[in-house]
């Protein structure tokens, strides 16, 4: 890793996108799919976002190059600010940072020789030298391992592993500075990853590249990337080196992450509890903590004695109501119009809420909200369970804490916090 | 007991540039309620394997015996097949949209599924689609069931079509890489769902996949595919402690970050060993037609297709192991 300044600093980065909707299609809200986010990278250096799929990773790598203006923020290269620059420019840092996808397809004609694809941006940037366009696309052919020989060759003659060699040949052509690469291997093989990591992390040395490495997989991003910055909904969540942060993670998101990578060993399956639920809906995020609504530690009330599973399970009753998810009537008629003892019994298993809470009040709100429920009164319900239950984690936004080796924004990291 | 058992199973798809021999010569079995893992890369015929089960793949010339619960599917005429295909052995696709029609309900698909294999009443079989929505984990089925796939995501869209697949209450589930589109956490949720579904449901279940990290979570047995051939298959503990074939112990190098051989397209099959231009150790035999099957490092039911595991042979040359 190389030290002076960064070769990419990224500011309050934010991208929304307007929803619209009718006949005027007036705008109704906004889909806040990068909300605020830093990033910075220096020379030689990798850096992952990791996230679930629609946790903004992709658009974040697209309005930080300018392939999509940022709504807001700030996104610095090499010391200028990109926001600023004139045509001319911003053509200079297009060939300075590359994106590398994820299917080399959609690089490359089917109907084009390789050798030619490669050479494309040569031809848009303007080099007109015939020889020393060859000379190019044959040197870097050889750099991804791809014999030059075959560069008159289509696309449909080439495995997956050799077109993503090609597209990497590709993105290389004006020997950039930075490569964003955006799950680059997650369409092959195990074994193909395994040679396209290990080139990439050969021509990086080489050439003092910067990679921001985008991608789901925990596994890869452990192998390859020197740090790591965890998104969510918009955000990130978590950062430090990789290392410390996937051997202890410091946000729940993060932890769950980790939970979630199989582990290769069939003697320990089904260690721990998948989590739960999707990415909410990011025109309409949840409050506080984005991740409060899937949280499988999120912060009881104070008030109560309970502990962070049995909050978990009533929040997500509460949230089941909220969202009109809970539909008596029907559960009646499925217990065969079983009694409201039964029908109690049953909502509490169906979330996962203890027969009774161990806290007396606690209960007692619970099961006055449940009276309400089976009584059709859903309006009452739903004001019980959203004064009586109700966490830290959606009142407020968490700041952001340093950690032993990065930060990470969590309510169990507040000082005030008994966890 | 054995509920589907394949023996020298063959497909050969005709192209431009003449016949391609995706699966030449493969065997395997499954029984009732276990779960069997195909494990393989592209190109290795682990799709066109399971796909020929029930010749769902149009223009494939399939030879061999598919043997499923007493009865020989490669003999049926094409109406016994379709009736053995959704009733008896169904069918999920790595793209959940292969299986869910975008124009219909989610509900109407589930239903045409229950009434295509069952003279139940349309009401009657709206009640079992909402419990197998609730059975695959859908929140809230009695609303879901009328939206439309767009309106859900991936992962739902996934159980949906898991749903659709045990409309007819199969005996056998055939997976082609279920997860492999999803994120792991969605990842982690939906094999947990499989295999509570292969427990409660005695049901069988045949999962392609390329994802050993997918097989330690899931997999009873495991058949580990290469260029049309099994090059080794067992137990899952046996095949994670001390893999035995020298490909599939390049697999576990490669997941510890060892990068080793080319992107090269494998060579065609030829009726030597289809591992042998990538093997570290190839001699000469090697070419000589395929190896016969050994017992591997003495382990019940494991079985590896190499000729260093046979009579001329010392398995020390092999080296050390490469398990995880």
């Amino acid at each position: 890793m190389s030290g002076g300044d960064p070769l990419l600093s990224v500011r309050d980065l934010k991208k929304h996108y307007p929803v619209k909707r009718g006949f005027l299609r007036r705008t109704v809200g906004h889909v806040k799919a990068v909300d605020g986010i830093d990033l910075e990278l220096r020379r030689g250096e990798t850096l992952a976002l990791v996230g679930e799929s629609g946790c903004g990773k992709s658009t974040a790598a697209r309005s930080l190059l300018h392939l999509d203006s940022p709504t807001g923020g700030e996104v610095r290269f090499d010391g200028e600010s990109v926001g600023s620059f004139d045509d001319a420019e911003l053509n200079r840092f297009r060939r300075r940072a590359q994106l590398l996808l994820q299917n080399p397809d959609e690089a490359f004609n089917p109907r084009i020789p390789v050798g030619e694809s490669v050479a494309e941006p040569i031809d848009i940037h303007g080099v007109s030298d015939a020889e020393r366009r060859e000379e190019l696309v044959a040197d870097r052919l050889e750099r991804v391992g791809i014999d030059p020989e075959t560069a008159d060759r289509y696309p449909h003659e080439f495995s997956g592993g050799q077109k993503q060699r090609l597209a990497l040949a590709r993105a290389l052509v004006f020997d950039p500075d930075l490569l964003v690469a955006d799950e680059p291997t997650s369409a092959l093989d195990e074994r193909v990853q395994t040679r396209i990591l290990s080139l990439l992390e050969t021509l990086q040395a080489r050439h003092d590249l910067a990679i921001l490495f985008i991608s789901h997989d925990i596994r890869t991003v452990r192998r390859f990337c020197d740090r790591v910055a965890v998104m969510y909904l918009g955000e990130i969540v978590e950062r430090g080196p990789v290392d410390a942060v996937f051997e202890d993670p410091q946000h729940p998101y993060t932890q769950a992450l980790v939970d979630a990578v199989p582990t290769l060993d069939p003697d320990e399956r089904g260690g721990t509890k998948p989590l739960g639920g999707d990415v909410p809906d990011p025109a309409d995020p949840p409050s506080g903590c984005r991740f409060h609504t899937r949280c499988p530690v999120v912060i009881p009330p104070e008030e109560y004695d309970i502990d962070a599973e049995t909050f978990r399970a009533v929040l997500d009753l509460r949230l089941a109501v909220t969202a009109d998810d809970v539909d008596i009537q029907r559960l009646r008629n499925r217990l065969d119009d079983g009694d409201d003892e039964r029908l109690r019994a049953v909502l509490r298993e169906r979330y996962g809420v203890p027969v009774s809470l161990p806290d007396d009040d606690a209960e007692g709100a619970l099961s006055a909200a449940l009276d309400a429920l089976l009584a059709g009164d859903e309006e009452a319900a739903l004001e019980q369970l959203e004064t009586s239950f109700t966490t830290v984690c959606e009142r407020r936004e968490p700041e952001t804490h340093e950690t032993a080796a990065g930060s990470a924004a969590c309510h169990r990291r507040d000082e005030s916090s008994p966890f | 007991m054995t509920l589907l058992s394949v023996e020298g199973l063959r497909v050969e798809f005709p192209t431009d540039e003449g016949t391609v021999k995706a699966v030449d010569g493969v065997d395997f079995t499954v029984d009732r309620g276990e779960v069997v893992c195909l494990v393989g890369e592209t190109g290795s015929g682990k799709t066109a394997a399971c796909e020929a089960l029930t010749r769902i793949a149009d223009g494939a010339a399939v030879a061999g015996s598919v043997h499923f619960d007493g009865r020989e599917l490669t003999d049926c005429d094409d109406r016994t097949l379709r009736s053995v295909r959704g009733d008896r052995i169904a069918h999920v696709f790595q793209q959940p949209g292969t299986s869910l029609d975008p124009v219909y309900s989610v509900g109407d698909q589930i239903i045409e599924a229950i009434r295509l294999h069952d003279d139940a009443s349309r009401s009657e079989a709206r009640a079992r689609a909402i419990s197998l929505l609730e059975d695959v984990g859908i929140a809230a089925p009695a609303e879901r069931i009328d939206a439309y796939p767009h309106q859900l995501s991936g992962g739902m869209r996934q159980r949906v079509a898991i749903a659709v697949a045990l409309a007819a209450d199969p005996d056998l589930l055939v997976a082609d890489e279920p997860t492999t589109a999803l994120d792991v956490t969605l990842q982690a949720g939906l094999l947990e769902l499989l295999q509570e579904l292969s427990s409660a449901r005695d049901l069988a279940v045949l999962l392609v996949t390329h994802d050993l990290g997918v097989v330690a979570e899931l997999a009873d047995r495991v058949v580990v595919l290469y260029g049309g051939r099994v090059m080794e298959r067992g137990g899952v503990g046996a095949l994670f402690d001390r893999p035995a074939h020298p490909y599939t112990r390049l697999l576990f190098r490669s997941l510890r970050g060892v990068a080793e051989g080319t992107d090269d397209r494998p060579t065609p099959a030829d009726g030597g060993c289809p591992f042998r231009s990538e093997c570290p150790h190839a001699v000469p035999d090697c070419a000589d037609g395929y190896p016969a099957f050994h017992a591997a490092n003495g382990d019940a039911g494991h079985e590896v297709a190499c000729v260093f595991y046979g009579p001329d042979y010392d398995i020390a040359t092999l080296g050390g192991g490469g398990g995880s």
